[in-house]
């Protein structure tokens, strides 16, 4: 009988620590992954780029840029888009930027990047080098394949 | 060789009927939401509102098994707001959820000063995956063409067009 109630309470501690470890892990990847969150300048430093969270996701839509309008004076739009109905878009505001998760290492996969220079969306893997550093590889196909750029941190959410 | 004729034989069956499938249009909705936008809002700035919307086409007497494609057909928008939706030149809407792939769904131009629009869904854009999705983020991204600095409610219906495989 003392045998049996010391088995049941082993068990249940063991339960215990079980899901206390996989909330604490839980909540440590959202912290982590949370690190994505804010405004980003890409090396180029033409456009900003405000990174928020959806759901377990995160997305990233071009808040500012640094030549607003063609040369005409008008507003630059998604012209190069391959969805026709979209050339009337606004580049300002353009989710760029879609789909990512965290996977954790510091690491944000599944998502894909749009170019709205030649209107390509890539597949794409984000890594956090430091805390004001990311590390941004769009690519066809395999990962290898690919081109990286360095954006800076400009602000947190 | 019996197997390749008889494997050939299959995949000519199932084309055929795949191919012979009638499909129709279901309508999902008007579903109702509410998107609260902060300000303040400045010319030429990128704001953005997102809301939460359940996803039941049964409550529209449509079976989740049998979606075949499902497009946004129509979004309304009113705001009681005093300086209406003319504090956008432009807005952007978008579909997402936890599962599948984010799209854009419609987009217009803001003309004036309305307080209400109906904008169109973009043809082009199927939503995949919704078999198992029990909800999704609607979210409107607005560019602003004047300073505004209150706070934006915006309230609307979106209607969505469903394809099932036509009953005999």
């Amino acid at each position: 009988m003392r045998k049996s109630r010391k088995i049941l309470v082993w068990s249940l501690a063991f339960v215990a620590l079980f899901f206390t470890t996989a909330f604490t892990y839980s909540v440590m990847d959202d912290v982590e992954g949370d690190k994505l969150l804010g405004v980003w300048e890409p090396s180029h430093g033409k456009a900003k780029v405000k990174i928020t969270k959806v759901g377990n996701k995160y997305f990233g839509k071009i808040v500012f840029l640094k030549f607003p309008t063609y040369d005409d004076g008008t507003k630059k739009i998604d012209k190069n888009n391959p969805d026709v109905k979209m050339h009337s878009a606004p580049l300002l505001g353009y989710k760029i930027l879609k789909d990512f998760e965290y996977v954790g290492k510091k690491t944000w996969e599944n998502g894909t990047i749009y170019d709205p220079e030649n209107g390509s969306t890539y597949s794409c893997v984000i890594k956090l080098k430091d805390n004001n550093t990311i590390e941004v590889r769009g690519y066809i196909g395999v990962s290898a394949i690919g081109r990286t750029d360095t954006w800076k941190k400009l602000s947190k959410e | 060789m019996k197997k390749i004729r008889i494997l050939f034989a299959s995949l000519v069956t199932v084309l055929l009927v795949g191919g012979c499938t009638n499909y129709e249009p279901k309508v999902y909705g008007p579903v109702e939401f509410e998107i609260s936008i902060e300000g303040p809002f400045f010319k030429d700035g990128v704001t953005d509102g997102i809301t939460e919307i359940s996803f039941n086409p049964e409550d529209f007497g449509i079976s989740r098994d049998e979606i075949f494609s499902m497009k946004v057909n129509e979004i309304t928008l009113k705001t009681d707001s005093e300086g209406g939706l003319g504090v956008f030149e432009n807005l952007v809407f978008s579909i997402m959820t936890d599962d599948t792939e984010t799209k854009e769904v419609a987009s217009v131009k803001v003309k004036g000063n309305p307080k209400s629009m109906v904008i169109k869904g973009l043809q082009e854009a199927e939503i995949e995956g919704f078999k198992n999705i029990k909800k999704f983020y609607f979210e409107v991204i607005g560019i602003t063409k004047k300073d505004s600095f209150d706070d934006l409610k915006l309230t609307g219906t979106i209607k969505m067009d469903i394809m099932i495989p036509e009953k005999k």
